[in-house]
């Protein structure tokens, strides 16, 4: 499992879910980016879930029709504010107050839309870990099995 | 929209030379007295083993049908996104038809059958490459 | 070993009965698993191991070994998506034989699949006939049943494949355009596909009225149908139905065509097994005889053809295929015409004028029950649209048709002949099939 060192500290300088942080909104692709995708990606359910716990808004973005984007967050087990198709993300920006917005995919589409719609892009073979990526067991960031080439 | 520069070779010259001239040059067979384009080696109508001869168009046309470009693959494109496609057919002879985006006109408001005139784009010094706009 | 079928292409009109009506028969295919992409790591998942299942399931489908083949046909130029392989980009790291190079990995050679078939224990020991071609399957299944039909092969093995390389497809870099290229690429316009359909589409539109949402209907079906057929790509992957919503608010890549519209890439393989008439009468499976086959490949006279160049080329298919086989419409019983984009199917079923769908006619028809339980059961195999970019699904749905082993998918209406072919108007290739020798 590639694994790499995370960051120090989060945005504020907290290395875990605080009260006052700044209220994030995090969209994720799937196909690509996330482990259950077609074909999967590097971003695991437990840091998904981990994001939610830190207080993120958290959803998901894809070409995926509405209907399976719920069903694989019911697989999952994690509950989202928002599943919308790829070029609908602006409309989580109308939907949500929130101090930042991040898109995270693995395509030129992900990143066209994010800009268009106003979100930060990150793309998801290249990023830096954010904060809430970090496994609080042993301080690395666990990547998914098929790491981060795709 | 920062098209893409075309590269003319040898049999295509004549007709990239007429637009940085902004003239629209097409191929002519003089076999079966029909105009072609784009430019191929031979008559797409009939088997004249006769090279082609170039004729001067007047640059008049309808538009037949518009796409919008959601998602392109010319990455000089994507920033520009959407943007008409149309389909222009010539007015001399209908069955010849040519790519436009019809600047002037917003996405989503081309207005299907009507006049198109062409116009010359420069996309480096000297270097021209033809489209077509609507006409007032 | 020969290696051309003579009388292939059959492209002429008044070509009459097509010589060996009845003299050829399917008795046996197979197909593999099926991916999205290669994971680089699963050996058993290649393309070419999937190719080699296929194979192998096509033989013992035939109640056959592979000693019994005699003659090999398998699309090297065309095997995987072509078009995408080129953008491959940096060599993959490679592996140990067989896998040493790409053959194998994301295309298939006939010598790289007939070592296969030795190492896998399978070898095909008599062949008398092998053929490379560049043909798609719509072709290439017409080049086989011509080639048993002029005896250059007796028990004839023909196999394609499609795939899928990582990554998006091809992007068009730097600001110059050369070659074909210049004459489209400066105006935004990506494939012909795409774009000529999309073309074709809105002047159908224009001229006889509906719009893009009238292919809602058709397309959800093909899902269905897609949905009900097993080894399909998103029978196995994503088995969930498209809604009509899904389809009215999917994003558009050229209006008016949308993801929905467009067949998803796939790694998946096929194989069928042509032989005579005369061999075929005491084989294991009933015989499925090929009646006619017919190819068209039509240059575009400006920079895009029309729609009066479509509906001219599909009536001159329709017309030939039919004569050809000595048959009408009426007697056209499972139609299978190809679906890569939704876009441009319509094209096909009035030119066939499948049930009596004339000209501006397929909205109407798509509106009404066109499911595998009803009236009308339009593209039972689901096509491109509903099992994934095989190319194949409805070669394996018109077989399991006309046997009687469609399962969920077996229509309630007759099911005696089938017509099926691929790719597009411009240039295509279709067979018609039939349970009896002559109609």
């Amino acid at each position: 499992m590639e694994q790499t060192t995370p960051p120090t500290s989060g945005e504020d300088g907290a290395a875990g879910p605080s009260e006052g942080r700044p209220v994030g909104l995090i969209s994720f692709d799937i196909d690509g980016t996330l482990t259950t995708g077609h074909g999967p990606g590097p971003i695991t359910r437990e840091m998904v879930e981990r994001a939610k716990e830190w207080g993120y808004i958290i959803g998901s973005c894809s070409d995926r029709p509405v209907g399976d984007q719920k069903n694989m967050w019911a697989t999952w087990g994690i509950e989202v504010e928002f599943t919308v198709l790829k070029h609908m993300l602006e409309s989580v920006k109308s939907r949500f107050e929130a101090d930042s917005y991040v898109h995270i995919g693995d395509t030129d589409v992900d990143m066209h839309f994010a800009r268009v719609s106003g979100f930060d892009f990150l793309q998801v073979q290249t990023m830096d870990p954010e904060p809430w990526m970090v496994s609080p067991e042993d301080g690395q960031v666990h990547w998914g099995p098929e790491g981060r080439t795709r | 929209m920062p098209k893409t520069i075309p590269v003319a070779d040898e049999l295509d010259k004549p007709f990239w030379d007429g637009v940085n001239e902004k003239k629209l040059v097409l191929q002519y067979c003089t076999a079966c007295e029909r105009l072609q384009y784009p430019i191929k080696a031979n008559c797409v109508h009939c088997d004249t083993k006769d090279p082609l001869d170039w004729k001067e168009v007047e640059g008049k046309g309808h538009i037949l049908e518009t796409l919008v470009v959601h998602d392109t693959r010319v990455v000089r494109l994507k920033g520009d996104v959407p943007f008409n496609v149309s389909i222009i057919s010539l007015d001399e002879d209908p069955s010849i038809n040519f790519l436009a985006n019809l600047p002037g006109t917003p996405v989503t408001e081309a207005p299907q059958g009507a006049a198109v005139e062409v116009v010359f784009e420069e996309l480096e010094p000297g270097r021209f490459i033809h489209d077509w706009k609507v006409v007032e | 070993m020969t290696s051309s079928a003579g009388g292939f292409p059959r492209y002429a009109e008044g070509m009459g009965l097509w010589e060996h009506r009845g003299k050829v028969a399917v008795v046996g295919y197979g197909y593999s698993d099926i991916d999205r992409r290669w994971d680089g790591v699963s050996m058993d998942r290649t393309l070419g191991a999937f190719q080699l299942a296929a194979m192998q399931n096509a033989i013992a489908d035939a109640g056959l070994t592979a000693a019994d083949i005699d003659g090999f046909m398998c699309s090297e130029a065309m095997a995987g998506d072509s078009w995408a392989q080129e953008d491959r980009g940096d060599p993959r790291p490679y592996f140990d034989p067989p896998y040493d190079s790409e053959d194998g990995l994301s295309l298939t050679s006939a010598d790289w699949l007939i070592a296969g078939m030795e190492r896998e224990g399978t070898p095909l020991s008599n062949l008398q006939y092998i053929d490379r071609n560049q043909l798609a399957i719509g072709q290439e299944t017409g080049k086989a049943a011509q080639a048993v039909g002029d005896g250059q092969a007796n028990v004839l093995l023909m196999t394609y494949n499609m795939g899928n390389v990582p990554g998006r497809y091809k992007l068009e870099e730097g600001i110059y355009s050369e070659g074909g290229r210049k004459w489209s690429a400066p105006w935004g316009w990506m494939t012909s596909a795409m774009m000529q359909h999309a073309f074709v589409f809105m002047q159908y539109c224009t001229k006889y009225g509906g719009s893009h949402d009238d292919l809602a209907p058709f397309v959800l079906n093909q899902r269905r149908n897609g949905l009900l057929t097993p080894w399909g790509y998103y029978a196995q992957h994503e088995p969930y139905q498209i809604t009509l919503e899904d389809y009215l608010t999917q994003r558009y890549i050229c209006w008016p065509n949308g993801l929905l519209d467009s067949d998803r890439p796939v790694n998946h393989a096929f194989a069928m097994i042509f032989t005579t008439a005369e061999r075929a009468r005491d084989m294991k499976q009933k015989p499925i005889y090929v009646l006619s086959h017919v190819q068209a490949s039509h240059p575009t006279r400006s920079t895009m053809a029309t729609l009066e160049d479509h509906e001219e080329w599909t009536d001159s298919l329709a017309r030939r295929l039919y004569e050809g086989a000595g048959a009408k419409p009426e007697d056209l019983d499972i139609f299978n015409p190809y679906d890569g984009f939704a876009l441009f199917t319509q094209s096909y079923l009035e030119g066939f004028q499948w049930h009596g769908v004339k000209r501006g006619e397929s909205f109407d028809f798509y509106a009404g029950d066109i499911r595998v339980e009803g009236p009308h059961p339009f593209n039972s195999s689901g096509g491109n649209l509903g099992c994934g970019r095989t190319r194949t699904a409805m070669y394996t749905d018109s077989i399991e048709q006309l046997r009687g082993t469609a399962g969920a998918r077996q229509v309630n209406v007759r099911a005696e002949t089938a017509a099926m072919g691929q790719v597009t108007p411009g240039g295509n290739g279709h067979i018609f099939l039939s349970v009896h020798p002559e109609i």
